[in-house]
C-alpha cells in the first residue's frame, strides 16, 4: 500500500466522526489552560495537536478512575445480580511511545494470577494510534528502560511527524492495519515531508542509568538513609502514580443502600498515606519516604522478579507532575551512581 | 541569599533546630523544597520569585513534628498558614524557628507574570517571625482595605445553572488524587474524612457524586481558615481553579464576621467561637 498520511483537519475529523459513534469510546488530546490532557472526547471536545506530552498518560482508557464490577439488586426473591455496561471497543489517539510500551507491561499484571476481565476486555478492543516523540525535555528518559522516540510497542497505528501539520502512518498491528484501511478516506492528506523534521532522534535521549544495577541496589539497600533522602520532599499525594502509565492499584469499595448495591474498583496509590494502614492501627509505611521507596522498589525490582521487565517506561510524568519537587531521574541517577562506587 | 544561608548555617551548626526547611533552585525559573540537616547543605538555599511552595505544610508532616526544633523558610503569605496553625493549637511557637524573608511578589505557577495572589498582599513584610530578612518592602494596600476578587464577581454574575455546569464539567476531571489536601499547610487532620471507609461518608469514587462531595467538604473545612496562598490549585495535576472556591469563602467569612485568616495569632478564628451577642438564636 501507499504512504499514508494524516494532518491536523483531517485528524480532528476522523476524531470527531468516531466521537459521534455512542457505540465506541474515544479518548484524544484535549487542551486545558497551559497542559494537553488525553481525555475521553464527546462533540464539544477540543483537540489539541500542539503538545509535547499530554499531563496525564492513556491509562484511564484501559483502566478507568473508577469501574463498577458487580451490581445486583435485592427483593423477597433474594439477591439478584444486574448486568454491567458492556466494554466498548475503543480509540486511544495521541499517547507517546511512553505511553503505549505500558501496556505489555499491565497486560502481564492484569493476566497473571487473577485474569481482569475488565482490563483484557478493553485491551482486546482498543486501537492505540501513538504519535512518536518530536520533542523532549529533562525528565524523559525512556532509552534508559528500553524504549526509543519512535517505540513501537504496544501500538497499533504509530504517526510520525512529517510537518508542522501532519503525520506519516505506520500500522504496527494487525488491528492497526485495518484501523487504516478503513479510515483510508481520512489517511489520504497530501503532505510534502519537510526538512528538519522529526526534530529528535533516539540518541538525543542518553541512557543514564542501568536498570541491572538499580535492581541489585534496591535488594541490598532497602535501610539505606538514602532514601529518606529520595523522599524528603514528598507530601504523600497520588499525583505521581496518577499520572504514571504503568502504576495500577486500585481499591474496592461498595456502595450500597437497602435494596441495590454496585461494587466499585478505584484508583488507589502506595504514595497514599493510609495505603498500607493495618486494621490494627499498624501501618508499615507510615512515613513518606518509606511509601517513596516502595514505588521506587515496586517499578525497579519486585517487578522485574515477577514479570521479567522495569515498570517503568520512562516519560517522566510523575516527576513533571511533582510540585513538591521529587524528580524520579535525579533518584535513578544516583543510584545508579551509588551502585557503581559500591560495586554491588 | 549570603544573610539567609548564614543564618542557616548558624542554626544548623548550633543544633538550634533539626531541620531546615528552605528552598532550592530546580532549574532556569524554577524552585523547589529543600529539606536539611546538615550546615553543608545550607549553600544550596536559594530564595526568590519562583519561590512558590508554601513550605508550612511540611511542618504537619510526622516525622517533622516528632523533632524538637526546625526552621522555616516563609514569606508572609507562608507565615499566615503558621498563625491558623498556631491560633488552632497544632504548632508549638518554641518549637519552629521562623525565618521571615520579606517578599515583593512570586510569579505565577507558569513563570510568566506576577502572581495574582500578590496583588492584594498584605504582609510583604513577615507579621511574625524570629529573623526577618531581606530589606523591608513598601506594602502597597493597607492591612484595612477590603479586598474584591474580580473573578468571583465576574463568577457570581452567571445563573445558577452556568454555575451548576461549570462545576460539573470542572469537577469531572479530578482524579481524586488529593494531592489539594496534602499540600494544603491547613489540611492537618491525622485521619481525613474522605479516608474513613466504616462507614464510608464521602464517595472515593471519581465520579460526580464522589468528586463534588470531596471537593465541597475540602473547600467548607477551609471557610474562614484558608489563607489564600494557593499551593491547592497550584498543584492539581487537572488544572482545576480550586481559589475560586476558597476565596468565595474568604469573601464570605469577611462579610459575615468581618475576618480574615493568619494575620493575628491571638484572635479567636469565628469558626471555633462563639459570643454571647452573636447574631444568630441557635448559637448562645
Amino acid at each position: 500500500m501507499a504512504e499514508q498520511y494524516i494532518d491536523y483537519d483531517k485528524a480532528k475529523e476522523m476524531l470527531g466522526n468516531l466521537t459521534k459513534n455512542s457505540e465506541i469510546e474515544v479518548f484524544g488530546p484535549v487542551k486545558k489552560g497551559n497542559d494537553t490532557f488525553i481525555s475521553k472526547l464527546n462533540q464539544n471536545s477540543e483537540l489539541s495537536f500542539d503538545y509535547f506530552i499530554t499531563v496525564n498518560s492513556i491509562k484511564e482508557a484501559l483502566l478507568p478512575r473508577f469501574e463498577p464490577i458487580l451490581k445486583y439488586r435485592i427483593n423477597h426473591n433474594g439477591v439478584t445480580l444486574e448486568d454491567l455496561p458492556p466494554v466498548k471497543p475503543l480509540v486511544v489517539f495521541g499517547g507517546r511511545p511512553c505511553d503505549a510500551s505500558s501496556l505489555p507491561l499491565m497486560k502481564k499484571l492484569f493476566n497473571w494470577d487473577f485474569k481482569d476481565e475488565f482490563y483484557l476486555e478493553r485491551l482486546k478492543k482498543v486501537i492505540i494510534i501513538t504519535i512518536a516523540c518530536d520533542e523532549m525535555d529533562e525528565n524523559c528518559f525512556c532509552t534508559s528502560v528500553g524504549g526509543s522516540p519512535r517505540n513501537e510497542t504496544g501500538s497499533d497505528v504509530l504517526l510520525e511527524r512529517v510537518c508542522s501539520t501532519g503525520w506519516k502512518a505506520k500500522a504496527i498491528s494487525e488491528k492497526g492495519k485495518n484501523f487504516l484501511k478503513e479510515n483510508s478516506n481520512f489517511f489520504n492528506a497530501k503532505l510534502t515531508p519537510e526538512k528538519g523534521y522529526p526534530k529528535i532522534a533516539e540518541k538525543d535521549i542518553p541512557v543514564v542509568f542501568d536498570s541491572k544495577k538499580i535492581k541489585t541496589w534496591i535488594e541490598n539497600n532497602f535501610e539505606s538513609p538514602l532514601w529518606e533522602e529520595f523522599g524528603a520532599n514528598c507530601l504523600s499525594c497520588a499525583a505521581c502514580t496518577f499520572v504514571c502509565p504503568t502504576c495500577h492499584c486500585f481499591d474496592i469499595t461498595d456502595d450500597a443502600s437497602m435494596w441495590k448495591g454496585v461494587r466499585t474498583k478505584n484508583w488507589d496509590a502506595c504514595t497514599l498515606p493510609y495505603f498500607t494502614k493495618h486494621a490494627s492501627g499498624h501501618n508499615p509505611r507510615s512515613q513518606s519516604y518509606q511509601r517513596y521507596r516502595q514505588r521506587i522498589s515496586h517499578k525497579y525490582s519486585y517487578y522485574i522478579d515477577l514479570f521479567g521487565q522495569v515498570s517503568c517506561t520512562g516519560c517522566g510524568r510523575c516527576s513533571r507532575v511533582c510540585e513538591a519537587g521529587v524528580n524520579i531521574l535525579d533518584i535513578l541517577k544516583r543510584i545508579d551512581k551509588e551502585a557503581t562506587k559500591g560495586g554491588k | 541569599m549570603k544573610e539567609l544561608i548564614a543564618k542557616a548555617k548558624e542554626l544548623l551548626m548550633n543544633k538550634e533546630v533539626d531541620l531546615l526547611i528552605g528552598y532550592q533552585s530546580a532549574g532556569e525559573k524554577k524552585a523547589k523544597p529543600l529539606l536539611i540537616k546538615n550546615p553543608d547543605d545550607a549553600d544550596k538555599l536559594v530564595f526568590n520569585e519562583y519561590c512558590l511552595s508554601n513550605l508550612v505544610t511540611y511542618l504537619n508532616r510526622p516525622d517533622i513534628k516528632a523533632l524538637s526544633k526546625v526552621a522555616v523558610v516563609a514569606k508572609g503569605c507562608d507565615i499566615r498558614a503558621i498563625v491558623v496553625l498556631l491560633s488552632e493549637n497544632q504548632l508549638v511557637r518554641e518549637k519552629i524557628f521562623i525565618i521571615g524573608m520579606t517578599c515583593d511578589h512570586v510569579m505565577s505557577p507558569d513563570g510568566t507574570e506576577e502572581n495574582i495572589k500578590c496583588s492584594y498582599c498584605k504582609v510583604r513584610n513577615p507579621h511574625l517571625a524570629d529573623v526577618v530578612i531581606g530589606a523591608p518592602i513598601d506594602e502597597r494596600i493597607s492591612k484595612e482595605t477590603v479586598v474584591r476578587h474580580e473573578d468571583i464577581e465576574e463568577f457570581n454574575k452567571k445563573t445558577k445553572e452556568e454555575k451548576w455546569n461549570f462545576w460539573k464539567e470542572e469537577l469531572s476531571q479530578c482524579i481524586r488524587c488529593y494531592a489539594c489536601r496534602q499540600v494544603c499547610p491547613l489540611c492537618y487532620c491525622e485521619r481525613c474524612i474522605v479516608d474513613f471507609n466504616n462507614p464510608q461518608w464521602i464517595d472515593t469514587r471519581s465520579n460526580p457524586r464522589g468528586n463534588f462531595a470531596w471537593n465541597i467538604v475540602r473547600a467548607l473545612h477551609l471557610s474562614g481558615r484558608c489563607i489564600d496562598c494557593g499551593e491547592c490549585e497550584r498543584v492539581c495535576p487537572a488544572n482545576i481553579p480550586l481559589m475560586l472556591l476558597n476565596r468565595s469563602l474568604q469573601e464570605e467569612a469577611k462579610d459575615k464576621f468581618d475576618w480574615e485568616a493568619g494575620f493575628d495569632p491571638e484572635a479567636q478564628p469565628p469558626l471555633t467561637t462563639f459570643r454571647k451577642e452573636d447574631d444568630e438564636e441557635f448559637i448562645r
